[in-house]
Protein backbone atom coordinates (compact mmCIF):
# COMPACT_ATOMS: atom_id res chain seq x y z
CA UNK A 1 0.00 0.00 0.00
CA UNK A 2 1.65 3.27 -0.88
CA UNK A 3 1.97 5.34 1.85
CA UNK A 4 -0.14 8.31 0.23
CA UNK A 5 -3.26 5.93 0.64
CA UNK A 6 -2.90 5.12 3.81
CA UNK A 7 -5.38 5.89 6.51
CA UNK A 8 -3.90 8.92 8.81
CA UNK A 9 -3.45 8.23 12.38
CA UNK A 10 -6.52 10.16 12.89
CA UNK A 11 -8.56 7.89 10.81
CA UNK A 12 -7.26 4.98 12.88
CA UNK A 13 -8.15 6.07 15.99
CA UNK A 14 -11.39 7.36 14.76
CA UNK A 15 -12.36 3.78 13.91
CA UNK A 16 -11.30 2.51 17.01
CA UNK A 17 -14.19 2.49 20.29
CA UNK A 18 -14.30 5.14 21.37
CA UNK A 19 -13.90 5.36 25.53
CA UNK A 20 -17.36 6.60 27.16
CA UNK A 21 -16.50 10.19 27.99
CA UNK A 22 -16.88 9.94 31.90
CA UNK A 23 -19.96 11.80 33.25
CA UNK A 24 -18.22 14.19 36.55
CA UNK A 25 -18.67 13.19 39.46
CA UNK A 26 -21.43 15.00 41.59
CA UNK A 27 -19.00 17.19 42.99
CA UNK A 28 -21.23 19.81 44.31
CA UNK A 29 -23.52 16.93 46.47
CA UNK A 30 -20.86 15.65 47.88
CA UNK A 31 -18.97 18.89 48.97
CA UNK A 32 -21.84 20.03 50.48
CA UNK A 33 -22.57 16.27 52.25
CA UNK A 34 -19.01 17.01 53.98
CA UNK A 35 -19.40 20.29 54.79
CA UNK A 36 -22.51 19.15 56.81
CA UNK A 37 -20.78 16.68 58.01
CA UNK A 38 -18.23 18.21 59.24
CA UNK A 39 -20.36 21.49 60.85
CA UNK A 40 -22.27 18.40 62.83
CA UNK A 41 -19.46 17.27 64.18
CA UNK A 42 -18.22 20.89 64.93
CA UNK A 43 -21.34 21.71 66.90
CA UNK A 44 -21.42 18.53 69.03
CA UNK A 45 -17.77 18.85 70.10
CA UNK A 46 -18.69 22.82 70.69
CA UNK A 47 -22.11 21.29 72.34
CA UNK A 48 -20.41 19.63 74.47
CA UNK A 49 -17.57 22.04 76.06
CA UNK A 50 -20.60 24.22 76.06
CA UNK A 51 -22.69 22.13 78.51
CA UNK A 52 -19.65 20.85 80.57
CA UNK A 53 -18.41 24.64 81.02
CA UNK A 54 -19.46 27.38 83.89
CA UNK A 55 -20.64 29.46 80.91
CA UNK A 56 -24.26 27.37 81.27
CA UNK A 57 -24.45 28.83 84.55
CA UNK A 58 -24.69 32.53 83.32
CA UNK A 59 -27.46 31.42 81.08
CA UNK A 60 -29.50 29.61 83.92
CA UNK A 61 -28.98 32.69 85.48
CA UNK A 62 -28.17 33.49 89.47
CA UNK A 63 -29.99 33.11 92.72
CA UNK A 64 -29.40 33.65 96.23
CA UNK A 65 -30.30 31.54 99.41
CA UNK A 66 -30.91 32.78 102.94
CA UNK A 67 -31.17 30.51 106.69
CA UNK A 68 -29.89 30.39 110.19
CA UNK A 69 -28.28 27.44 112.00
CA UNK A 70 -28.20 26.21 115.59
CA UNK A 71 -26.50 23.83 117.15
CA UNK A 72 -27.91 20.46 118.84
CA UNK A 73 -29.27 22.24 122.12
CA UNK A 74 -30.95 24.84 119.79
CA UNK A 75 -28.19 27.94 120.25
CA UNK A 76 -27.31 29.94 117.20
CA UNK A 77 -23.78 28.00 115.76
CA UNK A 78 -21.04 29.75 115.22
CA UNK A 79 -19.03 28.13 111.56
CA UNK A 80 -19.14 29.13 108.05
CA UNK A 81 -22.05 28.47 104.63
CA UNK A 82 -20.80 27.91 101.58
CA UNK A 83 -21.77 26.78 98.27
CA UNK A 84 -19.84 23.46 97.07
CA UNK A 85 -17.72 23.42 94.31
CA UNK A 86 -17.54 27.53 94.43
CA UNK A 87 -15.82 29.84 96.23
CA UNK A 88 -19.07 31.91 97.62
CA UNK A 89 -18.50 31.09 101.43
CA UNK A 90 -19.92 33.50 104.21
CA UNK A 91 -19.07 33.52 108.05
CA UNK A 92 -22.55 32.32 110.03
CA UNK A 93 -23.59 35.67 111.80
CA UNK A 94 -23.62 36.19 115.56
CA UNK A 95 -27.30 34.96 115.28
CA UNK A 96 -26.50 31.56 113.52
CA UNK A 97 -27.70 33.62 109.98
CA UNK A 98 -26.52 33.66 106.89
CA UNK A 99 -26.77 35.00 103.06
CA UNK A 100 -25.48 33.37 99.94
CA UNK A 101 -26.03 35.59 96.91
CA UNK A 102 -24.77 35.40 93.24
CA UNK A 103 -25.25 31.23 93.32
CA UNK A 104 -25.56 29.75 90.23
CA UNK A 105 -29.41 28.86 89.30
CA UNK A 106 -30.21 24.84 89.61
CA UNK A 107 -29.28 22.15 92.07
CA UNK A 108 -26.98 22.94 94.30
CA UNK A 109 -25.03 21.38 98.14
CA UNK A 110 -25.09 23.86 101.00
CA UNK A 111 -22.19 23.37 103.21
CA UNK A 112 -22.75 23.97 106.86
CA UNK A 113 -19.38 23.95 108.66
CA UNK A 114 -18.18 24.44 112.14
CA UNK A 115 -14.90 24.02 113.81
CA UNK A 116 -14.54 19.90 112.66
CA UNK A 117 -17.61 18.46 111.06
CA UNK A 118 -19.88 19.49 108.38
CA UNK A 119 -23.23 19.30 107.11
CA UNK A 120 -24.86 19.24 103.67
CA UNK A 121 -28.27 20.00 101.95
CA UNK A 122 -29.20 19.59 98.63
CA UNK A 123 -30.98 22.88 97.82
CA UNK A 124 -32.91 23.87 94.39
CA UNK A 125 -31.83 27.60 93.51
CA UNK A 126 -33.67 29.67 91.54
CA UNK A 127 -32.55 32.13 88.95
CA UNK A 128 -33.86 35.85 90.27
CA UNK A 129 -34.82 34.75 93.94
CA UNK A 130 -33.75 34.33 97.34
CA UNK A 131 -34.77 31.22 98.62
CA UNK A 132 -35.44 31.12 102.71
CA UNK A 133 -34.65 27.64 104.24
CA UNK A 134 -35.61 28.51 107.78
CA UNK A 135 -33.45 26.82 110.00
CA UNK A 136 -31.22 24.49 110.04
CA UNK A 137 -30.16 21.86 112.84
CA UNK A 138 -26.52 21.52 112.77
CA UNK A 139 -25.88 17.54 113.76
CA UNK A 140 -22.27 16.39 114.85
CA UNK A 141 -21.14 13.88 112.73
CA UNK A 142 -17.52 13.46 114.03
CA UNK A 143 -17.92 10.04 116.43
CA UNK A 144 -15.34 9.11 118.37
CA UNK A 145 -14.95 6.58 115.90
CA UNK A 146 -13.75 9.17 113.10
CA UNK B 1 -11.05 21.06 29.10
CA UNK B 2 -10.76 17.38 29.36
CA UNK B 3 -8.14 18.31 32.46
CA UNK B 4 -10.33 20.69 34.07
CA UNK B 5 -13.01 18.08 34.22
CA UNK B 6 -10.14 15.01 35.58
CA UNK B 7 -9.28 17.44 38.56
CA UNK B 8 -12.75 17.00 39.76
CA UNK B 9 -12.79 13.45 39.74
CA UNK B 10 -9.71 13.89 42.03
CA UNK B 11 -10.42 12.06 45.41
CA UNK B 12 -9.88 13.72 48.61
CA UNK B 13 -6.81 16.25 48.91
CA UNK B 14 -4.40 15.41 52.06
CA UNK B 15 -6.00 18.47 53.94
CA UNK B 16 -9.67 16.85 53.39
CA UNK B 17 -7.71 13.30 54.77
CA UNK B 18 -6.12 15.28 57.65
CA UNK B 19 -9.14 17.09 58.35
CA UNK B 20 -11.69 13.22 58.18
CA UNK B 21 -8.73 12.39 60.83
CA UNK B 22 -8.55 14.63 63.12
CA UNK B 23 -12.82 14.57 62.97
CA UNK B 24 -12.76 10.92 63.31
CA UNK B 25 -10.09 11.01 66.18
CA UNK B 26 -12.33 13.67 67.90
CA UNK B 27 -15.52 11.69 67.31
CA UNK B 28 -14.01 9.05 69.07
CA UNK B 29 -12.63 10.79 71.73
CA UNK B 30 -16.27 12.68 72.38
CA UNK B 31 -17.75 9.34 72.56
CA UNK B 32 -14.92 7.83 75.01
CA UNK B 33 -15.63 11.23 77.28
CA UNK B 34 -19.14 10.40 77.26
CA UNK B 35 -18.49 7.22 78.70
CA UNK B 36 -16.61 7.87 81.26
CA UNK B 37 -13.29 6.80 79.34
CA UNK B 38 -10.58 8.55 79.04
CA UNK B 39 -8.07 7.13 75.66
CA UNK B 40 -5.37 5.46 78.33
CA UNK B 41 -8.43 3.31 79.85
CA UNK B 42 -9.61 2.75 76.24
CA UNK B 43 -6.57 1.35 74.81
CA UNK B 44 -5.36 -0.60 78.51
CA UNK B 45 -8.88 -2.50 78.13
CA UNK B 46 -8.57 -3.46 74.02
CA UNK B 47 -4.96 -4.34 75.10
CA UNK B 48 -6.25 -6.53 78.03
CA UNK B 49 -8.38 -8.14 76.04
CA UNK B 50 -6.32 -9.06 73.15
CA UNK B 51 -4.46 -10.98 75.60
CA UNK B 52 -1.68 -8.17 76.96
CA UNK B 53 -0.71 -8.56 80.29
CA UNK B 54 1.51 -5.75 80.23
CA UNK B 55 -0.05 -2.90 78.75
CA UNK B 56 -2.19 -1.47 82.38
CA UNK B 57 -0.24 -2.98 84.58
CA UNK B 58 1.94 -0.77 85.61
CA UNK B 59 0.66 1.21 88.68
CA UNK B 60 0.18 5.19 88.68
CA UNK B 61 2.21 5.51 91.96
CA UNK B 62 3.52 2.74 94.07
CA UNK B 63 5.45 2.23 97.34
CA UNK B 64 6.80 -0.66 98.97
CA UNK B 65 8.27 1.61 102.32
CA UNK B 66 11.60 0.67 101.76
CA UNK B 67 12.67 4.48 100.78
CA UNK B 68 11.59 6.50 103.30
CA UNK B 69 9.15 8.84 103.63
CA UNK B 70 10.00 11.06 100.66
CA UNK B 71 6.85 9.99 98.44
CA UNK B 72 4.51 10.95 101.47
CA UNK B 73 3.53 14.75 102.98
CA UNK B 74 1.56 16.59 105.63
CA UNK B 75 -0.35 18.33 103.13
CA UNK B 76 1.45 21.68 101.31
CA UNK B 77 4.44 20.83 101.36
CA UNK B 78 4.63 19.73 104.90
CA UNK B 79 6.32 16.79 105.58
CA UNK B 80 5.37 13.39 107.13
CA UNK B 81 4.03 13.66 109.96
CA UNK B 82 6.09 12.07 112.75
CA UNK B 83 3.31 10.05 113.31
CA UNK B 84 3.62 7.76 110.53
CA UNK B 85 6.96 5.83 110.71
CA UNK B 86 8.45 4.27 107.55
CA UNK B 87 10.43 1.17 109.62
CA UNK B 88 11.33 -2.52 108.18
CA UNK B 89 9.92 -2.04 104.79
CA UNK B 90 6.66 -0.78 106.67
CA UNK B 91 4.29 2.63 107.50
CA UNK B 92 2.94 2.59 111.24
CA UNK B 93 0.54 5.12 112.00
CA UNK B 94 -0.74 6.39 115.34
CA UNK B 95 -2.27 9.14 116.95
CA UNK B 96 -4.15 11.59 114.84
CA UNK B 97 -2.59 13.00 111.87
CA UNK B 98 -2.86 12.55 108.17
CA UNK B 99 0.01 11.73 104.95
CA UNK B 100 -1.30 12.24 101.43
CA UNK B 101 0.85 10.64 98.70
CA UNK B 102 2.61 12.71 96.75
CA UNK B 103 2.78 11.41 93.90
CA UNK B 104 -0.84 11.02 93.33
CA UNK B 105 -1.92 14.37 94.73
CA UNK B 106 1.03 16.41 92.34
CA UNK B 107 0.93 13.98 89.34
CA UNK B 108 -1.63 11.77 89.30
CA UNK B 109 -3.71 12.27 85.79
CA UNK B 110 -6.38 9.81 85.70
CA UNK B 111 -9.69 10.27 87.70
CA UNK B 112 -10.59 6.58 87.93
CA UNK B 113 -8.10 4.47 89.64
CA UNK B 114 -7.81 1.76 92.47
CA UNK B 115 -6.05 2.19 95.70
CA UNK B 116 -4.44 -0.77 97.00
CA UNK B 117 -2.91 -1.29 100.81
CA UNK B 118 -1.05 -3.98 101.26
CA UNK B 119 -1.55 -6.78 104.40
CA UNK B 120 -2.87 -3.77 106.63
CA UNK B 121 -3.49 -4.52 110.46
CA UNK B 122 -5.32 -2.71 112.68
CA UNK B 123 -3.20 -3.10 115.98
CA UNK B 124 -5.33 -0.98 117.73
CA UNK B 125 -7.64 2.33 118.59
CA UNK B 126 -10.67 3.78 116.72
CA UNK B 127 -9.67 2.60 113.21
CA UNK B 128 -7.95 4.34 109.81
CA UNK B 129 -9.02 6.24 106.58
CA UNK B 130 -8.13 6.10 103.18
CA UNK B 131 -8.04 9.85 100.95
CA UNK B 132 -9.10 8.92 97.34
CA UNK B 133 -9.91 12.03 94.56
CA UNK B 134 -8.64 14.08 97.31
CA UNK B 135 -7.36 17.78 96.23
CA UNK B 136 -5.35 20.39 98.93
CA UNK B 137 -6.53 23.93 99.12
CA UNK B 138 -5.06 27.02 100.86
CA UNK B 139 -4.42 26.54 104.56
CA UNK B 140 -3.90 23.03 103.98
CA UNK B 141 -8.16 22.72 103.53
CA UNK B 142 -8.54 19.52 101.61
CA UNK B 143 -11.40 18.44 99.84
CA UNK B 144 -12.14 14.51 98.95
CA UNK B 145 -13.48 11.41 100.37
CA UNK B 146 -12.34 8.49 103.00
CA UNK B 147 -13.22 5.04 103.03
CA UNK B 148 -12.87 4.23 106.98
CA UNK B 149 -12.04 1.10 108.15
CA UNK B 150 -13.72 1.93 111.29
CA UNK B 151 -14.29 -0.29 114.51
CA UNK B 152 -15.51 2.97 116.59
CA UNK B 153 -18.17 3.83 114.40
CA UNK B 154 -21.73 2.58 115.64
CA UNK B 155 -19.66 -0.44 116.85
CA UNK B 156 -18.13 -1.28 114.53
CA UNK B 157 -18.46 -0.37 110.50
CA UNK B 158 -16.86 0.32 107.34
CA UNK B 159 -17.93 4.26 105.64
CA UNK B 160 -17.36 6.51 103.23
CA UNK B 161 -16.90 10.22 103.87
CA UNK B 162 -16.85 13.76 101.87
CA UNK B 163 -14.53 16.05 103.26
CA UNK B 164 -14.62 19.90 102.95
CA UNK B 165 -12.06 22.20 103.31
CA UNK B 166 -10.68 20.08 105.92
CA UNK B 167 -13.60 18.80 107.41
CA UNK B 168 -15.69 15.32 107.55
CA UNK B 169 -19.50 15.42 106.88
CA UNK B 170 -21.81 12.76 108.06
CA UNK B 171 -21.11 9.42 105.51
CA UNK B 172 -22.85 9.03 102.67
CA UNK B 173 -22.10 4.67 102.88
CA UNK B 174 -22.38 2.76 106.22
CA UNK B 175 -22.10 -0.76 106.09
CA UNK B 176 -22.43 -2.19 109.69
CA UNK B 177 -19.97 -4.78 110.47
CA UNK B 178 -20.14 -5.57 114.13
CA UNK B 179 -19.15 -9.01 114.00
CA UNK B 180 -16.18 -8.51 111.82
CA UNK B 181 -12.77 -8.89 113.50
CA UNK B 182 -11.10 -5.70 113.28
CA UNK B 183 -7.87 -6.01 115.17
CA UNK B 184 -4.55 -8.06 114.59
CA UNK B 185 -5.37 -9.89 111.21
CA UNK B 186 -3.88 -8.88 108.18
CA UNK B 187 -5.90 -7.01 105.49
CA UNK B 188 -5.47 -6.23 101.46
CA UNK B 189 -7.93 -3.33 101.27
CA UNK B 190 -8.72 -1.91 97.92
CA UNK B 191 -10.94 1.05 96.62
CA UNK B 192 -11.86 1.25 93.05
CA UNK B 193 -12.49 4.55 92.56
CA UNK B 194 -15.19 4.74 88.79
CA UNK B 195 -17.03 7.79 88.20
CA UNK B 196 -19.19 8.48 90.89
CA UNK B 197 -18.91 4.80 92.68
CA UNK B 198 -16.75 4.03 94.91
CA UNK B 199 -16.42 0.56 95.94
CA UNK B 200 -14.39 -0.70 98.75
CA UNK B 201 -13.41 -4.31 99.06
CA UNK B 202 -11.51 -6.19 102.20
CA UNK B 203 -9.36 -9.35 100.98
CA UNK B 204 -11.00 -9.04 97.67
CA UNK B 205 -14.74 -8.78 98.70
CA UNK B 206 -16.95 -6.05 98.57
CA UNK B 207 -17.90 -4.38 101.57
CA UNK B 208 -19.09 -1.14 100.81
CA UNK B 209 -20.14 0.78 98.06
CA UNK B 210 -20.87 4.69 97.60
CA UNK B 211 -21.81 6.91 95.61
CA UNK B 212 -21.14 10.52 94.93
CA UNK B 213 -20.26 13.26 92.41
CA UNK B 214 -18.99 16.35 94.25
CA UNK B 215 -15.55 15.59 93.45
CA UNK B 216 -14.35 14.39 90.31
CA UNK B 217 -10.39 13.87 90.47
CA UNK B 218 -7.84 13.83 92.89
CA UNK B 219 -5.08 12.00 94.86
CA UNK B 220 -5.06 9.83 97.64
CA UNK B 221 -3.73 9.42 101.57
CA UNK B 222 -4.15 7.90 104.98
CA UNK B 223 -5.67 9.05 107.95
CA UNK B 224 -5.45 7.86 111.70
CA UNK B 225 -7.46 9.02 114.67
CA UNK B 226 -7.57 8.74 118.21
CA UNK B 227 -5.44 5.40 119.77
CA UNK B 228 -5.35 4.22 116.79
CA UNK B 229 -2.41 2.30 115.49
CA UNK B 230 -1.98 0.71 112.43
CA UNK B 231 0.64 -0.85 109.94
CA UNK B 232 0.83 -1.70 106.03
CA UNK B 233 3.39 -3.58 103.73
CA UNK B 234 2.79 -1.84 100.86
CA UNK B 235 0.74 0.60 98.83
CA UNK B 236 0.03 1.00 95.07
CA UNK B 237 -2.71 3.20 92.51
CA UNK B 238 -3.29 1.37 89.81
CA UNK B 239 -5.24 1.10 86.67
CA UNK B 240 -8.98 -0.07 87.33
CA UNK B 241 -9.45 -3.22 86.00
CA UNK B 242 -11.61 -3.73 82.86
Amino acid sequence: MPLESAPSLEDINADLPQPEEPQPAPAGKALWLRTVLLLLTVLLLAANFFWSSNATAALRGRGGLRGTVVNQVGHPLQGEALILGTNLLVPLGPDGSFEIQNIPAGPQSLIILDAYSGLETRVEIRAGETRDVGELHFQVTAEPGG
Amino acid sequence: MRKEKFSLRTAQGLVEYALLLALVALAGVFILRINGLTVAQAYCNVAAQLGSTTACEKAYCQDDFSGGNDNWNGGNGQPAPGSWKFENGQLCGSGGANLFNSCSMENMQAADYTIHLEDVVLNKGNGYGVYFRTTLGQGNKYNGYTFQYDPGYGGGAFIMRKWVNGKELAPFAVASAKNFDFYGEPHDIDIVVSGDTYTAKIDGVVVLVGHDSSYLSGGAGLRVWDSTNVCMDGFAITPNQP
